[in-house]
């Protein structure tokens, strides 16, 4: 008994390593995430008269990654509308990407459902927070995670106001822009 | 041909004396500007923000006097800067008053045929809009060298004559909605300035000169719009017995921003119609896309059913156009047009088809060109022989 207490010892205690880093697996699996593919960032403003449709996009994103922290940078200069001009107004007028280049959405990743299961699905609702303009303000994001062979498939949504970062309320000839705005996120991730 | 011998009787004004005074107008303000409906390439699937006339067509906002710069007209280098004067009316000759909107159109068509090409002033108006917070109004005044009988307000039948297309009075009561009275474009199917497309004419609802005076309420949401008018009649048309009373509606759902889909709606009744000077009651009843599946490319379909009730003889028929077109270079619209039309499946005659292609070129501020070449027959009359036909037309709007 006594000769056979330290190894059940020694047992118990590598049994309880190993184990814990099975339990942490998934989250150090993808302490650092990167982006892969061909991600979609969208903006969606409406603009009255007439709910004229606005769509932003961009396929330029980055990812910054403390363990704690993934943040989602969009370079606003990448994001086009479809019309040079108003792309300029955006950018030159409302969001002034000299002082303000990017949007940043910021997520804790232990918030986040990261399914274990390849090809399993996971959806939340989490506070983030969003920042452009240079103005942070928390937002509700919904996603869904869903695990792929080299990581996961992220699909984000939420509501902004761009009023309440700093950004004056778009207007050109008549037709003024809610100020109340959507974006979405489609992205995939790897471990980096 | 009955329209024309309508007319004999209304002439009220000495008509040299206003052609003098108009043709001296005109030709210091040509201009109209016109529904666009392949604009949904871009993602506009509603009207309002560039026409007065929420369901599109007829006087420029200023903010679609400004998208003619940036995204109709052909740009030989890129726009750094806002489109300036050249956005204004007269080029920006005078300022006008923030309420007050202007503007002119000049629209001509030559027509070659072999020994026997016709030039066609088909529009030399000028619209005026008064937009004053909630209520609108507008109104516009014309000539045209021949056609165009159902907007003419003097008749002389062998040549020019003043036109007042459209005239109304609207106010928009909350977001969203107006009510409109007055002289209208007919709430129907696709609109578009291309008035011989069988949809177009075999319904009657061109917006060259067949609106009609009526009552109407438009709603347009982000997904959503729609106009439903109550017809009163065309009181530039007499005696009375001619004038169509009934109703005319559209209704559209826009899943994306460059889908659009709609039904149509159109029954008239008169005394006595304008063709067969017999009484009629006329119904249409359609369905119609806009369409942008990829970035230069749009697409527009209609097809309608047309009923008719003819004296007790009652006729059934259809009627469909699609038109592809293709905007390889901004400004520069390369069109496949298709159409077909049988008014009366009664009738044994031929329906009449037409197939070709058409370029149109925004090639400079406020102007553009366009040549159509197809095969066919020109209105949908059954029986007609199909032949080749071409047609020229150059448009200025200032």
């Amino acid at each position: 008994m006594n000769r056979s207490a330290p190894w059940i010892r020694r047992a118990l205690v590598a049994a309880a390593i190993v184990g814990s880093a099975a339990m942490l697996a998934p989250s150090l699996a993808h302490a650092a995430m990167t982006v892969s593919g061909k991600p979609k960032i969208s903006f969606f403003a409406t603009g009255s008269p007439g709910f004229l449709d606005i769509e932003g996009e961009s396929s330029t994103v980055t990812t910054t990654d403390d363990g704690t922290r993934l943040t989602f940078v969009v370079p606003m200069t990448t994001v086009s509308t479809g019309i040079d001009m108003r792309d300029s107004h955006m950018n030159d007028e409302y969001v002034q990407v000299a002082q303000f280049p990017n949007a940043t959405l910021s997520l804790a990743k232990a918030d986040v459902k990261w399914p274990a299961a390849l090809a399993e699905s996971a959806t939340g609702t989490i506070t983030g927070t969003f920042n452009v303009h240079g103005i942070d303000q928390p937002i509700d994001v919904t996603y869904t995670t869903k695990k792929s062979k080299t990581g996961y498939r992220v699909n984000a949504k939420f509501a902004f106001d761009c009023s309440k970062h700093g950004i004056a309320i778009p207007a050109y000839m008549g037709v003024t822009v809610d100020p109340k705005m959507t974006a979405e996120v489609q992205v995939d991730l790897v471990d980096g | 041909m009955a329209r024309t011998l309508l007319r004999g009787t209304v002439r009220t004004v000495p008509l040299q004396a206003l052609l003098a005074l108009f043709a001296l107008f005109v030709a210091i303000l040509p201009g109209r500007a016109e529904a666009y409906p392949w604009m949904i390439r871009h993602g506009y699937t509603n009207c309002a923000q560039c026409h007065v006339d929420p369901s599109g067509g007829g006087v420029l906002t200023d903010y679609g006097r400004a998208q003619g710069e940036i995204l109709v007209r052909t740009q030989y280098k890129k726009m750094t800067k806002e489109p300036g004067k050249e956005a204004d009316f007269l080029l920006g000759l005078f300022p006008l008053p923030d309420a007050l909107l202007l503007q002119g159109d000049v629209r001509g068509m030559v027509i070659p045929q072999p020994g026997n090409v016709r030039a066609i002033l088909m529009q030399g108006d000028l619209r005026a809009a008064v937009v004053a917070g909630p209520f609108v109004a507008t109104g516009t005044l014309g000539a045209v060298s021949e056609g165009g009988q159902g907007a003419w307000v003097t008749s002389n039948d062998a040549g020019w004559n003043l036109v007042a297309r459209e005239y109304w009075a609207g106010i928009a009561p909350a977001k969203g909605w107006m009510i409109k009275a007055g002289r209208m474009n007919l709430p129907y199917g696709i609109r578009t300035e291309n008035h011989i497309l069988y949809t177009r004419s075999a319904t009657r609802t061109t917006t060259n000169d067949e609106q009609q005076l009526g009552a109407s309420v438009t709603y347009a949401s982000k997904r959503f719009r729609a106009e439903v008018m109550g017809i009163a009649g065309n009181f530039q048309v007499r005696p009375d017995v001619f004038r169509e009373r009934g109703y005319s509606l559209y209704a559209t759902w826009a899943p994306e921003k460059t889908l659009e889909l709609g039904v149509s709606s159109l029954l008239t009744v008169a005394g006595a119609d304008v063709e067969t000077l017999a009484p009629r009651t006329r119904q249409a009843h359609g369905v119609f896309t806009r369409y942008a599946p990829i970035d230069p490319l749009a697409i527009l379909a209609e097809a309608d059913l047309l009923l008719s009730d003819d004296d007790g003889t009652s006729t059934s028929g259809v009627v469909g156009n699609l038109v592809v077109d293709w905007e390889p270079k901004q400004g520069v619209h390369v069109m496949g047009i298709g159409g077909y039309c049988d008014a009366s499946f009664a009738d044994t005659s031929a329906p009449a088809y037409t197939g070709g292609g058409a370029v149109q070129w925004f090639l400079a501020p406020r102007v553009d060109i366009r040549m159509d070449i197809f095969q066919g027959v020109l209105y949908c009359t059954p029986g007609a022989t199909a032949r080749p036909m071409g047609l020229l037309q150059g448009h200025v709007y200032l």
